[in-house]
């Protein structure tokens, strides 16, 4: 457990949150599946291209990747990262089927004062079915929500990051479970 | 024996870059907003330049449960001893937020009553036209602060409340004209002996459908027994939806005053025993029309008011002229979208229509920000 939260210092994510993000994986991915922690080394070329696809900066030099697996096939690759709200980070996880399609969203911690409505399934399906590359802007692709607006938008170029980002490792995400030792 | 030690001390190691890390979240944010207001009665008249809000946000995480939150306001840029002409400047919120989980927490200090929108979201780019609407002024007093204390939290998906005691109002500050306003404490010395509820439930069925049902319920005699217990309740629903381009927004609120006729006893100030307003507003907009990639926004709207500070009154005539209802029509163009410049035309009727209460119009210019 200490290593998983040491694999993920660039985020900052806590033992609870992740113990939320393996519960949520499950959730998500199925009953029989099983999801192992992987971390990818990010190189200068492909933080670069992170940049070009979303026009952000991938914080860390690593991405900490939750892969499932069903038997020994890729079931799905979930991400786990903040965004800063008005003033406190909220911590979302995103989950995509094995070609990078959004299945599901959740937020794994919500700090503000105002604006949980971000937790709304309603407002998070708009994200399902989204590629890397897709365009996912505030207002335009993704509905903003009225009194929630800041976060809204945060979450929205967050998981535009995280799909850059598993886009520009694409040929390094585990096939099968073999593949994560 | 060996491999135990070391990974023990990676054990450590890892305890310590993990906590590390922690010490790098954000614990102290600074923001704000503002507004710049240009005001022009009846068209041609010479009109007045105004920075009418200057406000400092400033927030602060004691834990993953602990925060202070805060807000410090300049009103019309200058305080002046001796000028009473000046502006002002107050704590408009200042509470400590304790979330024990997602459906429960504890919040303490000076705190907005939830009723209505405005009141709770007032940051000047999230509301159409340059000045407030005049529901949000007249009939629920927003700015609108108190000290008191309550619970908040999410109930299920798509619903939150809001549940407080604050100081209630003080009857020697109602008036005909104003109904409740001037009878706000604004946490100022304030007398605590007429705690007041207040709350809000915010339900939303669906994507980009809000609506809040809101209340305040309390007496504002502040140990003046003459007046009885002069209680005071305000009752508010409002409707937030908004689908391509097209928003929506309809605010009711209804206000009751006991006692009135004894108030109007002592303080002879034509307070009435009900008060309401309601209004309706409608915009859209345009910019994807003429540039479909901008995510800039331009939006043309209208809003018809209708609010009446003595709908009911004892022992009195209502006053025509506190009958009123206002008609704006404008633009709210956004840059971004926490940035905006107004402009609207505002027709403000009342039933009355003579002497100095004659319909008027005015014209409105405005710039408003906020950053986080």
């Amino acid at each position: 457990m200490f290593l998983s939260i040491a694999a993920w210092p660039d985020v900052g994510v806590t033992e609870r949150e992740l113990d939320q993000a393996q519960a949520s994986v499950q959730r998500m991915f199925g009953k029989e599946t099983k999801a192992v922690l992987v971390t990818i080394p990010l190189l200068s070329q492909d933080k670069e291209a992170v940049f070009i696809l979303c026009n952000q900066r991938w914080g860390g030099d690593t991405l900490v990747v939750l892969a499932s697996f069903k038997g020994n096939a890729a079931a799905g690759y979930a991400v786990v990262d903040n965004v800063k709200g008005k003033d406190q980070l909220i911590t979302y996880i995103v989950a995509v089927d094995s070609s990078l399609v959004v299945k599901d969203l959740e937020i794994l911690a919500y700090r503000e004062a105002y604006g949980g409505e971000v937790r709304y399934k309603s407002w998070q399906k708009q994200f399902f079915g989204r590629r890397p590359g897709e365009e996912l802007r505030p207002g335009k692709e993704i509905k903003n929500i009225s009194g929630a607006t800041i976060s809204a938008r945060s979450v929205t170029f967050g998981v535009k990051k995280v799909l850059s980002v598993l886009a520009a490792v694409r040929d390094r995400l585990p096939h099968t479970p073999l593949e994560t030792q | 024996m060996f491999l135990r030690s070391a990974l023990a001390l990676v054990g450590v190691v890892i305890l310590i870059s993990a906590s590390t890390f922690s010490q790098g979240e954000p614990k102290t944010s600074l923001g704000g907003y503002g507004e710049l207001h240009y005001n022009e009665p009846d068209g041609h008249r010479r009109g007045m330049l105004d920075f009418h809000r200057f406000v400092l946000y400033l927030g602060h995480n004691f834990n993953e449960k602990l925060a202070f939150r805060s807000e410090l306001e300049i009103e019309h840029t200058l305080i002046e001893a001796g000028n009473p002409d000046g502006g002002e400047l107050s704590i408009e919120q200042a509470f400590l937020d304790y979330q024990i989980n997602r459906s429960f927490g504890i919040r303490a200090g000076i705190i907005l009553p939830p009723v209505g929108l405005i009141n709770t979201y007032h940051e000047p780019p999230t509301f159409n036209g340059v000045e407030r609407p005049s529901v949000d002024r007249v009939i629920i007093p927003t700015t609108w602060r108190e000290s008191g204390a309550g619970l908040y939290g999410n109930l299920v998906e798509g619903l939150n409340y809001q549940l407080y005691v604050v100081a209630g109002f003080r009857a020697d500050g109602f008036s005909g004209s104003n109904g409740l306003r001037n009878g706000r404490q604004r946490a100022f010395e304030s007398n605590p002996a007429n705690p007041s509820f207040t709350g809000r439930l915010d339900y939303s069925p669906c994507l980009g459908l809000f609506l809040g049902g809101s209340f305040f319920v309390g007496n504002s005699s502040a140990d003046l027994d003459s007046i009885g217990d002069a209680m005071v309740s305000l009752w508010s629903g409002d409707v937030r939806y908004s689908v391509d381009g097209f928003a929506l927004r309809a605010v009711g609120a209804i206000g009751t005053i006991g006692d009135a006729d004894k108030i109007n006893a002592q303080f002879n100030a034509a307070v009435a025993d009900r008060i309401y307003g309601y209004y309706v507003e409608g915009s859209y907009n345009v910019l994807p029309l003429l540039c479909p990639d901008s995510e800039e926004e331009l939006n043309f709207f209208g809003r018809y008011e209708k609010y009446n500070t003595q709908a009911a009154t004892t022992g009195f005539e209502p006053f025509k002229q506190y009958n009123r209802s206002d008609i704006v029509f404008g633009l709210t163009y956004k840059p971004t979208f926490n940035t905006a410049f107004k402009f609207d035309y505002t027709f403000m009727n009342n039933e009355l229509n003579s002497g100095s209460f004659k319909n008027t119009r005015q014209l409105n210019l405005g710039i408003g920000y906020y950053f986080f």
